[in-house]
């Protein structure tokens, strides 16, 4: 039995590596990218710009210019696209377990045409919400998308709390809602139809601080929730509902809070971002083939294998044309979707079984 | 741990699927469901787990009623292997079994649960298969994981839904040979629903005739597999052998719809 136990802690490297290669990557990728873009700054000075912000006693001087550009622009930037990858990775890594489909992201199952179809009415009937205008497409978005989740998990409940329930329930929505958002964009005039377009690009351009620190937020207190429902997802998605409710996991109601929690990080992320397609889908997918199906490791590790893909993108759009930027949206579709294919084409036969 | 089920009946929505089944197996013994497909014998398992809740009626343990249990004390007593669940994502034997451990862990396993994964794996002779992937294994291997997984769960009950379903003849004995050891040497309860007769025969203890829902028969295989019997739940016509090693039913020909019993037999 002793190289069985060398095995076990075979696992365990293996996990200890993911995490240590994904931070360190995280950290490189990081001050790559606010040292690149349209101004190049040298990396001492990134650093000398952090430290200077982090220990204002320290006095340290540095240019006004590199500090707009590094700590105002750069940074926000670089914390939303790790936020939002992040939020968007575990989202993806939950929805999957629970729903017991490999094809299932945040912005396939419904949510997201719920808030494209709140962006659009911001935008085209200037329909506020909030009261706030300048939040009006943000709140709206996420209004939307939460209703959304609300109404696929009533109705899904309704038919029975199965994984097929949400997900047809998720597509009759998406495709309902893609219909109203297209009638709108029929009746906008060119300058809405152009911005609700843009909207659902999916870009980083405009996070501050502030939207980066509220993602976070939401993000880091659904976490442990979902660690902790970690073994009942262990339990839905390899032994499907029969087996894990004689495991004694009471599968409705952690299919109900999964998805909910799960839509209230997609819904959070999107409304400030817009619409960011395959982070969700492909890092689970990543995330499993090097460290396994384990919700105890995949929750957390899919969230740092988003946070890297997402930054990742965001860098390759802002860098690659310079000065122009284009939409992390777009980027990480393109390198998304082979991405995508590859797995489906080297292995078939494992899906939809 | 002796298992007491009264008067269960279950319902889809019009549909009665169980109707007053009561019936009692005491440890070390192997019972066997059998009976046409669709006669309720799946939903029976399940109500028995508590994977579906009975319209009425009780299952008793020692006299005592599963329903007060709380969900993880039943999940310590009733070991469930489901007819077919292969995983879409893939994990490896010893995740799977691992699995069983869930209504004693409560976030990290520890040593010992290791050690009861490593017996169970160990008892259906899964050792050398033990980091592959459940998808590679082949449909015998499969059943033999999911018994061990349901093994991991230290189960005083084991139900089984139709074990040897896909099986080739050689991992059919095995897993009804695992099944018989299982029953006399841990003193488990074991049931399982299965469809072939003469296998039932020769390895339960007891067997459970169901049709439409009811019991038709139960007992020995000597007095639940009679002609009438066969012909009354299945509507066919068989042979019954006696052979050194148990009965055999050797289906012989569709009984006809009116019911006369013609025997012009090949």
């Amino acid at each position: 039995m002793n190289d069985t136990m060398e095995e076990v802690s075979g696992m365990a490297r293996r996990r200890i590596r993911f995490f240590a290669v994904s931070v360190g990557l995280l950290a490189l990728l990081a001050t790559a990218a606010a040292s690149m873009g349209s101004v190049s700054l040298d990396v001492g000075e990134v650093l000398r710009v952090i430290v200077s912000r982090l220990f204002p006693f320290l006095e340290l001087a540095v240019e006004a210019g590199s500090d707009v550009i590094v700590w105002h622009f750069r940074l926000p930037r670089i914390a939303m696209a790790m936020t939002a990858g992040a939020g968007l990775g575990m989202s993806g890594a939950v929805m999957q377990g629970v729903l017991r489909n490999p094809l299932v992201s945040p912005t396939t199952v419904g949510v997201a045409g719920g808030a494209v179809l709140g962006a659009a009415v911001a935008v085209i009937l200037g329909f506020d919400l909030a009261g706030a205008a300048r939040f009006m497409v943000i709140a709206n978005a996420f209004v939307f998308a939460m209703a959304t989740s609300a109404l696929i998990l009533l109705l899904g409940r309704l038919r029975g709390v199965t994984p097929e329930s949400f997900i047809l329930v998720g597509i009759a929505l998406m495709s309902f809602f893609g219909a109203f958002t297209a009638l709108l964009q029929f009746i906008a005039t060119e300058d809405q139809l152009m911005r609700v377009v843009h909207w659902t690009f999916g870009t980083l351009t405009g996070s501050t601080w502030n939207n980066t620190g509220l993602v976070l937020a939401i993000s880091a207190v659904s976490l442990p929730l979902l660690l902790r429902l970690a073994w009942d997802l262990n339990a839905m998605a390899s032994g499907g509902d029969e087996v894990a409710a004689s495991l004694g996991v009471r599968c409705g109601r952690v299919r109900v809070l999964c998805m909910l929690t799960a839509s209230l990080i997609t819904a959070t992320v999107i409304s400030f971002t817009g619409l960011i397609g395959f982070v969700g889908l492909v890092a689970p997918h990543i995330t499993r083939s090097l460290s396994g199906s384990d919700h105890r490791y995949l929750i957390p590790f899919s969230a740092l294998t988003g946070a890297v893909l997402l930054l990742l993108g965001d860098t390759i759009g802002r860098t690659a044309f310079t000065p122009a930027i284009i939409p992390v949206g777009i980027v990480t579709s393109f390198i998304g979707a082979p991405f995508f294919l590859y797995l489906l084409m080297t292995r078939k036969g494992q899906y939809w079984q | 741990m002796k298992l007491q089920i009264q008067d269960v009946c279950f319902r889809y929505e019009s549909s009665s699927v169980l109707e007053n089944i009561s019936f009692s197996v005491k440890p070390g013994r192997l019972l066997a469901l059998v009976g046409p497909n669709g006669t309720g014998k799946s939903t029976l398992i399940k109500c028995i787990d508590r994977i579906l809740k009975p319209l009425t009626g009780t299952v008793l343990i020692d006299g005592n009623d599963v329903h007060r249990m709380g969900p993880r004390a039943l999940a310590q007593t009733f070991g469930y292997v489901p007819q077919s669940a292969a995983s879409v994502f893939e994990s490896s034997v010893f995740e799977t079994v691992l699995l069983g451990r869930k209504p004693y862990v409560a976030w990290k396993e520890g040593a010992e649960d290791r050690e009861v994964v490593w017996q169970a794996i160990d008892a259906l002779g899964l050792n050398a298969l033990a980091w592959r992937s459940v998808h590679k294994l082949s449909g015998g291997e499969r059943q033999k994981v999911f018994i061990a997984r349901a093994l991991a769960q230290q189960p005083q009950i084991l139900l089984l839904d139709e074990p040897t379903n896909n099986l080739d003849l050689k991992h059919q004995l095995e897993v009804l040979f695992l099944l018989k050891r299982l029953a006399w040497k841990d003193q488990l309860v074991v049931i399982m629903a299965i469809h072939d007769l003469t296998m039932a025969a020769r390895f339960a203890d007891e067997l459970l005739l169901m049709k439409e829902g009811r019991v038709h028969g139960a007992g020995t295989a000597a007095e639940v597999l009679t002609r009438e019997n066969i012909a009354d739940v299945y509507e066919v016509e068989a042979r019954i052998e006696s052979m050194p090693e148990g009965l055999v039913v050797v289906p012989v020909e569709r009984r006809p719809e009116n019911g006369s019993r013609r025997s012009e037999t090949l």
